[in-house]
């Protein structure tokens, strides 16, 4: 049963085939195929670019034999805050970090992805990778990095330093 | 550099995703969830929009969870619908808002584009306000405030006067409701209390409606200076300046140990290392002092450290300390080694029951002790740290198993397996007793009730799992004992009997004996009357339900009916009567058998047997439902079974097999009415009397005892199987015996019959031809005397449909046995008169045995008689030949050849049996 083969077509409508116990490292696809049962009829995935799909299913496929991570939404936010996010392994690491022209873009459509598909691990993954970025980058840097403007006042943002002085100082 | 890459390869994706904007709120502060707390700052200072996800409570909720503050009163949903709708909006009235990609929907979904709405009015017109209010609810508080807000919710109030600042501002503040421990508002009536302190810090807090991230700053910037302050220092830290309390210190380094797990900062390897160190040095002292406490029995001190010891790490370490050092562990009051020397060094049946005597008085001083240290734990430990329980466990597993052991080793040594089993169900019932008497103690401590029943279930398993087959042992022993002695009294008896006989020089012939002896007739007297008989078997039926029901304390209190007792009842008021009540036993008689002949079956045997039996059900009622409730019916079954053999087989059955083989020995005799019945037959019926008796009894303890344990209506359980076995025994037993009775009854009417009709009296010679008074013949008077005597003696002893079946057969026995007699004799026309009234006499008979069947056989006799009065002619041929009359009962050739029986048979013959006469 789970050597079956599952059709999902991309946001371009390519069709990928992959083997269903990879396809159900996604919860949505695993709930899905679970409601549906045996069925050949392709799984569109409008949200998802068929360059991303294939990134994704390269993560499912290198994880395809981890224990499934716990469904229950509140642990999951629970155990976010506690884990640190230095701790990627390292197949992760040149996994999430891809090709370095178009490294955000693609992370955070891997995040996107992720998310919509529901693979807590891989969101996890995006998420932590995008916390490293920022961490120990001035607001400037920040602002420089993913391209934002800053629309404060020079005032405002004293302003807001202040108030969040009582988090700053560690 | 992300900007330019938007152009893919393929097909362009319909919105570029170049920014982190890209992703939906709720991912994004999902990162930021992943980035240290002083990081915070510098992204709030980022952008507007950044500023905003910064501020929002999502980020700091999980963090709040991870200290353990529990967010309980308000309604999850909805807060959290509530809380996107806020983002958006927020979001929306931002400088650029209206090129958020999303609505509320986005935020629910993550996954779709909303419409974009752009309000530009409102973005300029709120643009100012909105700053305003989202720095006003953290500005407008003063230091003051916040301070006191902060020390309520952090640690509970250290002084009385402090509280009451704290108490006082609460009013005045409207927004200001903090974080309160449940305890603290639980108890906030008895502020003075020093458990109190305790009780309110619990390990999750309880907040009430404040925004996280409010309540997160309060707690960090509270526990922050704490923390960091380990980085330099360890016993002398702040902390220990700020508090003096153990108390406090505990719960306040629970949670800066709290803190420090979640990793809100980077690179803390030693503080973390520091605050261990610290945390451990502290524990160490706390248990220190408790055991100082302890030894002086300062009981606040200790009350102290416990609850300190609670709140820094559930405190499990102090309960061991206390249970490690309490007394009734050393305690060599009852000191199992000595349990044998104890026992009365005399023999006797007392010894044994010394045991368990002893156990319960040895249950009971522990269940006392126990209560003390009842009272000493309500005072030193918090209810969470169920300490009793432990405690109790412990007193059970170490103390009590070590006595139990010794104390049934010494049954099963030097005692009988009698006085083990009983040892046992009385261990095993002070135990259960001693359970419930701690579980509702005074002190109002809890106890953890199913945790101990299974640790007494495992203290008594290696004893109870081989229970069962030694309660069958043991009241089969029992069983073979009280037949054995019943055999050998009756033996005596017959001895006795024979003896004095031989003495005044009478044949010393068994049966001689036992027709000889007057009392005997006397003593079964009450068969002969029906009435008598009822009263009888009610007077018996009395006596043992006074017996078989007394009040008997062990079984009582388990079949359910028991009172709720005081709970300071102690055990050995329940546990002695079982004692007392075994013994008496032994010398109760029941004078059940007094007034009987009988010497085959015995009331009073029965009665013994059911009494041992109730006994062991009692103790396998106590036993199984303590330990192995599942095997609770098959027990109560096994227990019930051996009583019916014993009873059914080994008793019943033997007793009316020899009845029914003397019955078959028996001779005729030449007594009239009762004296008639012959003894074997007396004998007899009184058997089947007496078993009806104790099938009745038998069914009475089944339905009092034994039925609210079993599945009645399980046709295919071996108890229901054995009980219709053993009614089936005893009926088939009393078909069989009625069988050879009517043989005993038929002969005896044959031989009267055979020897008391005189030829003259259907044949009266001429002198005697003209009697006026017309009355029945001596040999039939005697003849229905004794019918009538036999069937007398069983009525009510059976049931109806046996009583009938007997009736009938015999019925249809006499008819024959009457024709037969009608054969030997020669009736004239004048002793026809004589043998009709003598026909009605047994056609009475038949009538009042109610029983329709024979009436109508005996209607046919009646018919029969009219032949004889019959002058012979056309009149008799008619008679003769008019078979509907005879109804089958009787053939033509039979009556041919009763006619032979007529005096002028000679003359009518030809009347008759002419051939021509029956065609015509």
């Amino acid at each position: 049963m789970s050597d079956t083969l599952v059709t999902l077509t991309s946001q371009e409508g390519k069709p990928e085939q992959v083997p269903r116990r990879i396809a159900e490292r996604s919860t949505l696809l695993k709930n899905m195929l679970e409601d549906v049962g045996e069925s050949n009829q392709p799984i569109p995935l409008p949200n998802v670019s068929h360059k991303i799909l294939k990134r994704v299913l390269e993560y499912c496929i290198h994880h395809k034999d981890d224990p499934q991570p716990p469904s229950d939404d509140d642990k999951d936010s629970f155990d976010s805050s506690r884990k640190r996010s230095d701790d990627i392994d390292e197949w992760d690491q040149k996994f999430i970090k891809g090709k370095e022209e178009e490294h955000n873009e693609e992370l955070f459509q891997i995040i996107l992805a992720a998310n919509y598909l529901d693979i807590k691990p891989l969101l996890d993954l995006g998420c932590k990778t995008v916390a490293n970025m920022i961490k120990g980058k001035s607001p400037e840097q920040i602002r420089e990095m993913f391209n934002i403007e800053n629309d404060f006042t020079p005032e405002e943002e004293d302003q807001i330093r202040r108030e969040n002085e009582w988090a700053a100082d560690a | 550099m992300p900007s330019k890459s938007s152009a893919a390869k393929d097909s362009a994706p319909p919105q570029p995703a170049k920014t982190i904007f890209s992703l939906p709120p709720d991912l994004i502060i999902r990162v930021f969830n992943f980035l240290p707390v002083p990081s915070l700052p510098t992204l709030a200072c980022v952008s507007r929009r950044f500023k905003v996800l910064v501020y929002n409570d999502d980020l700091y909720e999980p963090k709040l969870k991870a200290l353990g503050v529990e967010d309980t009163n308000a309604p999850v949903s909805g807060t959290n619908a509530a809380d996107e709708a806020n983002i958006v909006a927020r979001l929306r009235q931002l400088p650029g808002g209206h090129l958020l990609p999303g609505s509320t929907k986005y935020v629910g979904t993550g996954s779709m584009w909303g419409e974009v709405i752009g309000d530009a009015a409102a973005e300029s017109e709120s643009k100012p306000t909105d700053t305003a209010e989202a720095t006003d609810p953290v500005e407008s508080k003063t230091d003051e405030e916040v301070a006191a807000a902060s020390s309520t919710s952090s640690s509970p109030p250290m002084t009385p006067g402090e509280e009451k600042r704290i108490t006082a501002a609460l009013p005045g503040h409207k927004k200001s409701s903090i974080t309160v421990g449940a305890g603290g508002l639980k108890q906030a009536g008895k502020p003075q209390a020093p458990a109190v302190i305790g009780a309110s810090a619990k390990l999750s807090t309880i907040r009430s409606g404040k925004g996280a991230r409010d309540l997160f700053r309060q707690i960090y910037t509270e526990l922050l200076p704490f923390y960091l302050d380990f980085r330099n220092r360890q016993k002398d830290s702040k902390l220990f300046k700020d508090f003096r309390d153990v108390t406090e210190i505990a719960t306040v380094l629970r949670r800066v140990r709290l803190f420090s797990r979640v990793k809100f900062i980077q690179n803390t390897e030693e503080i973390d290392f520091a605050l261990d160190t610290t945390i451990e040095w502290f524990e160490s002292m706390i248990l220190g002092q408790f055991e100082r406490a302890y030894d002086t029995q300062n009981i606040k001190e200790m009350q102290r450290n416990a609850t300190a010891a609670f709140q820094l790490n559930g405190g499990q370490a102090c309960v061991q300390v206390f249970i490690s050092k309490n007394p009734i562990f050393f305690d060599e009051t009852f000191n199992p080694s000595l349990v044998s020397s104890k026992l009365p060094s005399a023999g006797g049946p007392a010894v044994g029951y010394a045991l368990a005597d002893d156990f319960a008085k040895y249950s009971d001083y522990m269940l006392n002790n126990c209560r003390k240290q009842a009272h000493i734990v309500a005072q030193v430990f918090v209810p969470e740290l169920d300490a009793m329980t432990l405690f109790v466990n412990k007193v059970f597993e170490d103390s009590i198993a070590e006595y139990l052991s010794a104390v049934l080793a010494a049954a099963r040594g030097k005692e009988g397996l009698g006085i083990y089993v009983h040892t046992l169900a009385t261990a095993v019932h002070c135990c259960t007793q001693f359970l419930e008497f701690i579980a509702n103690n005074e002190a109002g401590v809890r106890v953890h009730v199913e945790r101990i029943r299974s640790s007494i279930t495992n203290i008594f398993k290696p004893y109870t799992e081989g229970y069962i087959k030694e309660e069958l042992e043991h009241i089969k022993k029992k069983f073979d004992a009280e037949l054995e002695k019943w055999a050998n009294r009756v033996m005596l008896r017959l001895h006795f009997a024979r003896f004095q006989l031989k003495f005044i020089a009478y044949p010393p012939s068994l049966k001689h004996v036992q027709k000889g002896n007057p009392k005997n007739r006397k003593a079964a007297a009450y068969l002969a009357d029906q009435e008598k008989a009822q009263a009888h078997k009610r007077r018996v039926m009395s006596a043992m339900k006074t017996v078989m029901f007394a009040p008997i304390a062990l079984t009582k209190t388990l079949t359910g009916n028991n009172k709720v007792k005081p709970h300071k009842q102690s055990l050995l008021d329940d546990a002695e009567p079982v004692v007392s009540e075994s013994e008496k036993v032994d010398a109760v008689t029941y004078h059940l058998d007094d007034d009987t002949l009988n010497s085959l079956i015995s009331l009073e045997l029965c009665l013994h047997l059911m009494h041992t039996d109730k006994e062991a059900l009692g103790r396998t009622l106590v036993i199984s439902s303590a330990v192995e409730p599942g095997k609770l019916r098959a027990n109560v079954e096994k227990i019930f079974i051996a009583l019916l053999k014993a009873i059914g087989e080994r008793h019943i059955k033997p007793a009316y097999n020899t009845a029914i083989d003397r019955l078959g020995k028996a001779q005729v005799t030449d007594e009239v009415g009762d004296r008639s019945v012959s003894l074997d037959s007396l004998q007899f019926f009184e058997m089947v009397h007496i078993g009806d008796l104790i099938q009745q009894m038998v069914d009475v303890y089944f339905n009092e005892d034994v039925k609210p344990w079993v599945d009645e209506t399980d046709f295919l359980s071996d108890i229901v199987v054995e009980k219709k076995a053993f009614e089936k025994s005893l009926d088939d037993s009393v078909a069989h015996g009625m069988d050879k009775a009517i043989q005993v009854l038929i002969s005896q009417v044959d031989y009267l019959l055979l020897t008391e009709q005189l030829p003259t009296d259907y044949n009266p010679s001429d002198k005697d031809a003209f009697v006026l008074d017309v009355k029945p013949t001596k040999a039939c008077t005697k003849a229905i005397e004794t019918l009538n005597s036999h069937t007398k003696l069983l009525s009510g002893a059976t049931e109806k449909h046996t009583m009938e079946v007997f009736l009938t057969e015999v019925g249809a026995r006499v008819f024959a046995v009457i024709i037969k007699n009608l054969k030997r004799q020669q009736i004239s026309q004048a002793g026809a008169m004589q043998l009709i009234c003598d026909f009605n006499k047994y056609y009475e008979w038949a009538q009042s045995t109610r029983v329709s069947a024979i009436a109508k056989q005996f209607q046919v006799l009646k018919e029969l008689g009219k032949l004889y009065l019959s002058d012979g002619n056309e009149e008799l041929r008619k008679l003769v030949h008019d078979l509907p009359r005879y109804q089958g009962a009787l053939r033509i050739e039979e009556i041919y050849e009763l006619l032979q029986s007529r005096t002028d048979y000679k003359r009518i013959q030809k009347f008759v049996e002419s051939k021509e006469c029956l065609v015509m």
